[in-house]
């Protein structure tokens, strides 16, 4: 099983929500989506996201068991840990890169639990959360990709990304769809 | 953010033994991976170039241990945060609580102040505070004396009068605080309401038996998963039937006992009341 963890800021949203309407029912790995959201709301957000995808979205609960073909969305204003014990954390911890939930945090969280069996994707985004833990997620064995900033409608994340990480892909989002859809 | 990779497991299993033999805190009782967090957290923010000499620094300096234990518990960061579950809990005091001769409420845990003075707040706002006995516990000494000294920063009020104003518009928190030169105090009037005690939830019994409401939001989080079990289950039984249980949004009660004797008495928030 494969940990497939997700990241993005501004202007990701439609990417994720065209990932998951592409992604097959029997997509057999577990996701984590840390998408930085407005803190005051906690609702629309994951309907939004469930609309077109065929697979189980949700916002977990701290210490949930984490099952494949589950998609986890991280709640607003928390951070969301991927603990060794195959279960997700939650956390009111400080903002970090002043983000809650931070990519970070759920990027280097993985990484440090599964390493090689982990899969890391940063999308577009407005500063550079998410460079640090992909970086994480490279050292330590994972594979690690980023939407081309080209594409990006805000490219300071992936930039950043790119800058300190030697990625192993640089992908559009139809080529990122299609490797996700080529996961076994 | 630097690397978490910097903690060794080993060198985390010496903070924890340090720390229980010196101050008989028992780190041990936290999630593993948030501890490993809080303790790259520590370390960086005190300039440490990595894990190991913060170890070392910790074996020979008392003081720094005490800083550290204060720095490493995770403090709420604001007055009314998610100001949804503040308006529902009102409701409840208001409609359920509010006809009760007495109200016994503990708030377990307290790390930073927020959570309490925002219950004082409502207390106070409805003319409850009169009957209330009103206990705020922690395990940590200095935790308790900040709490009875709680200060604010202007750029946390800022937040917690926009939290505030979501619930009640046409109001403002500044009556409840007193202003000092460069930020502000929370009311000693309030806060003299307020029975602390020293006492850890997880080993130490209850302050008092009977409670009417629990507020216990976002502090399960910390503990790993027999902690938290252990604490749910003393907490609920010294919940009186009836009573009021308040989670954060990202928790529940499954894998405990509680979840048969407790029903969610909210459609959108964690808040569970005790079966009669």
């Amino acid at each position: 099983m494969l940990y497939v963890v997700i990241g993005g800021s501004a202007g990701s949203f439609q990417t994720v929500t065209t990932i998951l309407s592409e992604l097959p029912k029997t997509f057999p790995h577990p996701m984590f989506l840390c998408l930085h959201r407005l803190k005051h709301i906690r609702s629309g957000f994951v309907e939004a996201l469930r609309l077109k995808s065929k697979l189980t979205v949700h916002e977990p609960c701290d210490k949930e068991p984490i099952q494949p073909g589950q998609v986890y969305l991280a709640p607003a204003n928390y951070h969301m840990y991927i603990e060794r014990d195959n279960t997700i954390a939650l956390s009111t911890e400080e903002p970090v890169n002043h983000s809650r939930p931070s990519i970070d945090i759920t990027f280097v969280s993985a990484a440090k639990a599964y390493g090689t069996r982990c899969l890391g994707i940063l999308l577009s985004g407005a500063n550079k959360d998410g460079a640090f833990g992909l970086k994480t997620m490279k050292d330590e064995g994972g594979t690690v990709m980023v939407q081309s900033p080209d594409e990006c409608q805000v490219k300071t994340m992936t930039a950043a990304a790119i800058k300190i990480t030697d990625v192993d892909y640089i992908f559009q989002s139809s080529q990122i769809i299609s490797y996700l859809q080529n996961l076994k | 953010m630097e690397d978490l990779t910097n903690i060794t497991d080993e060198e985390l299993r010496r903070i924890i033994q340090m720390v229980r033999t010196i101050d008989d805190v028992d780190l041990g009782q936290l999630q593993p991976v948030i501890l490993r967090h809080r303790v790259w957290r520590f370390a960086m923010l005190q300039g440490f170039e990595s894990a190991s000499k913060l170890v070392e620094k910790l074996v020979t300096d008392r003081s720094l241990i005490h800083i550290f234990l204060q720095k490493i518990s995770v403090p709420t960061t604001e007055l009314f945060r998610d100001a949804e579950f503040w308006n529902e809990l009102e409701t409840i005091i208001n409609e359920k609580l509010s006809i009760e001769r007495f109200i016994k409420i503990w708030v377990p845990d307290i790390c930073g102040d927020d959570e309490l003075n925002s219950l004082l707040v409502i207390l106070s706002r409805n003319n409850l505070l009169h009957k209330a006995t009103i206990y705020a516990t922690s395990p940590f000494q200095q935790v308790i004396d900040n709490s009875k000294e709680s200060y604010i920063d202007p750029k946390k009020f800022e937040t917690s009068e926009a939290n505030f104003k979501r619930i009640h518009s046409d109001n403002t928190l500044l009556p409840y605080l007193e202003r000092l030169e460069k930020n502000y105090k929370f009311s000693p009037a309030l806060l003299d309401k307020v029975i602390f005690l020293k006492q850890c939830v997880s080993t130490d019994p209850p302050p008092d038996k009977g409670f009417n409401l629990i507020l216990f939001r976002n502090r399960c989080l910390y503990y790993n998963p027999t902690t938290r079990r252990t604490a749910l289950e003393k907490i609920g039984q010294s919940l009186m039937p009836g009573g009021y249980l308040a989670l954060g949004f990202g928790e529940n009660l499954d894998e405990t006992d509680q979840q048969v004797l407790l029903t969610q008495a909210s459609k959108t928030e964690k808040i569970y009341k005790k079966k009669q």
